[in-house]
């Protein structure tokens, strides 16, 4: 990807990071990347039914993430579920995103150490 | 799972209709089981965490509502331009009646803007003027998409670009109309013929420049930034056109009008003015139907 594009994208909300890493598991259905999200984050982040589904829609549309067929196992109301993966550009932004988490902090330590001596 | 809960579930999906259709074809159903699926969940332990995840999902789907209609807008719906062709009879009738509404309704503002400035505070007051005098533009826009036999969503589209360009006219002719209030202030030292003079000539410079930006509005919504160019000098003649022809047209209607009925309608001179100004910008934006050509006379092969 071109490094203007990569600007474009780069930092990612909270919202889509903890999307992307809670389907950096596994395939999961909408339901269970919304519980995901609230476990990885300790309850911090609860996402709300539309902004799961405004979020997914872009990740779909930005090919971050695919659709991959339905839950075997039905919902409460016997629908199938349709179950969400993350695609080879999805992890490739995810790599991105962490290596700039990794420069911030490596920044923050130095400036903080340089001041406590 | 209860009763309350399916309710629920039903009006939420209900309120779910307010989104895209694109999006609710997508994602609705999809939406309306997990919400379901948190309620069951929610109702296992107590009541007050089902109202509170009903809260949270009506704090969140207005903001969630208009990013998606807003990501729609983006995409493409906004920005796109579309091939638009007029037939140019039907565009001068449309775009002149359009118009003429438009002025009309912006005179019938005009006569109760003192009632409404007793009522509302200054800045409302500058809203609703700003608001009304996009109307001719925007009604244009609307006939015109209508002669052009544009999509549904192209309405917004028109609407949106052409009120912008109403706003911005609005905001730009404000100097002037400033000066104008300033000069019409000290009418008493101004004979009847330079009072008249210098109203039409305010009239003319504020409405040229509202022309100008009305046109480069509908230009973008029809044809980008090429139509845009195209659209705003097109939109200046016109409303130079429309203003000069029609006042001194109005003037004779409204004489007449007077003479039999005692009445001077300032509505006449508007609407004549607005019809003027309208048919003259769907005359220059339409085509003339071409004449069929038999390809086999072209070709001379009978």
């Amino acid at each position: 990807m071109e490094p203007s594009k990569l600007k474009d994208i780069s930092p990612l909300s909270e919202t889509t990071l903890y999307i992307l890493v809670s389907l950096a598991y596994g395939p999961l259905h909408g339901y269970a990347i919304a519980k995901e999200v609230q476990a990885l984050s300790k309850n911090r982040v609860i996402l709300s039914v539309s902004t799961l589904y405004t979020t997914l829609k872009r990740l779909l549309e930005d090919g971050w993430i695919e659709r991959v067929g339905e839950d075997p196992e039905p919902d409460e109301a016997g629908r199938p579920r349709k179950v969400y993966r993350l695609t080879e550009r999805g992890e490739f932004i995810i790599g991105v995103e962490k290596k700039r988490l990794q420069a911030l902090l490596a920044l923050v330590r130095t400036r903080t150490v340089r001041e406590e001596k | 799972m209860t009763a309350s809960i399916q309710g629920v579930s039903k009006i939420y999906g209900m309120l779910l209709r307010l989104f895209p259709r694109d999006f609710q074809n997508e994602f609705k159903q999809e939406m309306v089981d997990v919400f379901t699926a948190n309620l069951a969940e929610a109702e296992k332990t107590s009541t007050t965490l089902v109202v509170r995840a009903c809260f949270f999902e009506l704090c969140d789907l207005p903001v969630n509502l208009l990013v998606e209609h807003l990501s729609v807008l983006r995409k493409g719906n906004i920005m796109e331009t579309f091939s638009y062709e007029f037939s140019r009879s039907r565009a001068v009738l449309m775009a002149a009646l359009g118009m003429m509404v438009g002025w009309v309704l912006i005179n019938v503002e005009g006569q109760y803007i003192h009632t409404l400035a007793q009522i509302l505070p200054y800045w409302a007051l500058d809203l609703v003027q700003t608001i009304v005098f996009t109307v001719p533009v925007v009604l244009c826009g609307m006939m015109l998409g209508i002669v052009a036999g544009v999509g549904r969503r192209a309405f917004l589209r028109i609407g949106l670009w052409a009120a912008a360009g109403g706003v911005l006219g609005h905001l730009v002719t404000f100097p002037i109309r400033m000066v104008n209030t300033a000069i019409l202030a000290r009418a008493a030292t101004y004979s009847q013929w330079e009072y008249e003079l210098v109203g039409l000539l305010t009239l003319l410079a504020v409405l040229c420049t509202y022309g100008f930006f009305n046109g480069a509005g509908l230009g973008f919504a029809f044809g980008g930034w090429k139509g845009c160019k195209k659209f705003a000098l097109i939109g200046l003649i016109a409303n130079a056109v429309g203003i000069l022809a029609g006042y001194f047209i109005a003037s004779s209607v409204s004489s007449r009008v007077y003479l039999y009925l005692g009445l001077q309608p300032s509505y006449i001179t508007w609407s004549i003015m607005g019809a003027l100004a309208g048919g003259v910008l769907g005359w220059f934006l339409g085509k003339e139907k071409q004449p069929k050509v038999d390809p086999v006379m072209q070709t001379g092969n009978v």
